[in-house]
């Protein structure tokens, strides 16, 4: 199960999962996405503190999302990776493509600096 | 074997480790088997969760090798479904799981349309692939992997190596 929670604050828009983010529920999250790509939200968190589980599907979902916001000069960061889905992230090296964050304020504040 | 009567302090950390050890003296075998649907995946994930965090308190896996098995199952079994049978539920997903104290195996078998791993291409990571990411995910958090026909069935066999409990050495 995945549970999406969307705020925006200024022109960043946080999406919170909750849950799992795999083939299943890939889906949904880029329809989610298509729909910040649409209104031209290219600064985006992802606040990971309540993900348990991600898969290859899962990553596919948000690489897709960080090269569609990266051609807009927009970005991606990722805020409290821990457990499984941190494990997935170092073996792909996506630890190295992706500003990483201990938590969602200073992601957020890392678009400002 | 040691009397209650020959307890000390010393002994008694030895029981203890002894115990564990009890758990895993003979290899101790779960199999499940669930129509090929990604919703039932998590049923048999749960399982292999708990054998995974039942060894990393016995310290023979690190946390980090328990989330790495089982990530190498999710995409074994996500394999499955998708390539395998093609999205199309039309056979079952066997899982077998077995533990010993020298290793923790999971067998992913299916009845659909094989593949030869050796065609599947290294993913460049550097060009951020949103792809083919399954078999490179399962070959490095896994100490062996071997895809194999078995009659019918495709076998996607996978082990990690357990450590050896501090003192003990396995038999």
């Amino acid at each position: 199960m995945l549970e999406i929670n969307r705020a925006d604050e200024d022109s960043i828009t946080i999406l919170t999962l909750r849950g799992h983010l795999d083939a299943l529920n890939a889906p949904t999250l880029k329809r989610e996405m298509e729909e910040l790509v649409s209104q031209k939200r290219t600064q985006v968190v992802f606040d990971m503190s309540l993900l348990e589980l991600i898969d290859s599907s899962g990553v596919g979902a948000i690489v897709s999302l960080f090269k569609q916001v990266r051609t807009s000069h927009g970005d991606v960061k990722i805020a409290s990776l821990h457990g499984q889905p941190r494990e997935i992230f170092k073996l792909l090296r996506l630890d190295r493509a992706f500003d990483l964050s201990d938590n969602v304020r200073v992601a957020v504040s890392r678009f400002h600096s | 074997m040691m009397s209650e009567e020959d307890s000390s302090d010393e002994t008694a950390k030895g029981d203890t480790q002894g115990r564990k050890r009890e758990l895993l003296r003979t290899a101790e075998r779960f199999s499940f088997g669930v129509p090929a649907r990604l919703e039932y995946r998590d049923a048999v994930r749960s399982f292999l969760t708990h054998i995974c965090e039942e060894l990393v308190a016995q310290k023979i896996l690190s946390e980090r090798d328990g989330h790495g098995v089982v990530s190498a199952f999710v995409e074994a079994f996500n394999n499955a479904v998708i390539h395998a049978y093609e999205g199309n539920a039309l056979g079952p997903i066997e899982v077998a799981m077995s533990v010993d104290p020298r290793m923790l195996q999971v067998e992913v078998r299916d009845a659909g349309q094989t593949f030869v791993p050796e065609d599947v291409p290294e993913p460049d990571l550097d060009a951020l692939p949103e792809g083919g990411l399954g078999l490179f995910i399962i070959r490095n958090f896994m100490d062996h992997v071997r895809y194999e026909k078995r009659g019918l069935q495709n076998v996607l066999m996978m082990q990690k190596r357990l450590d050896t409990p501090t003192g003990h050495e396995p038999t």
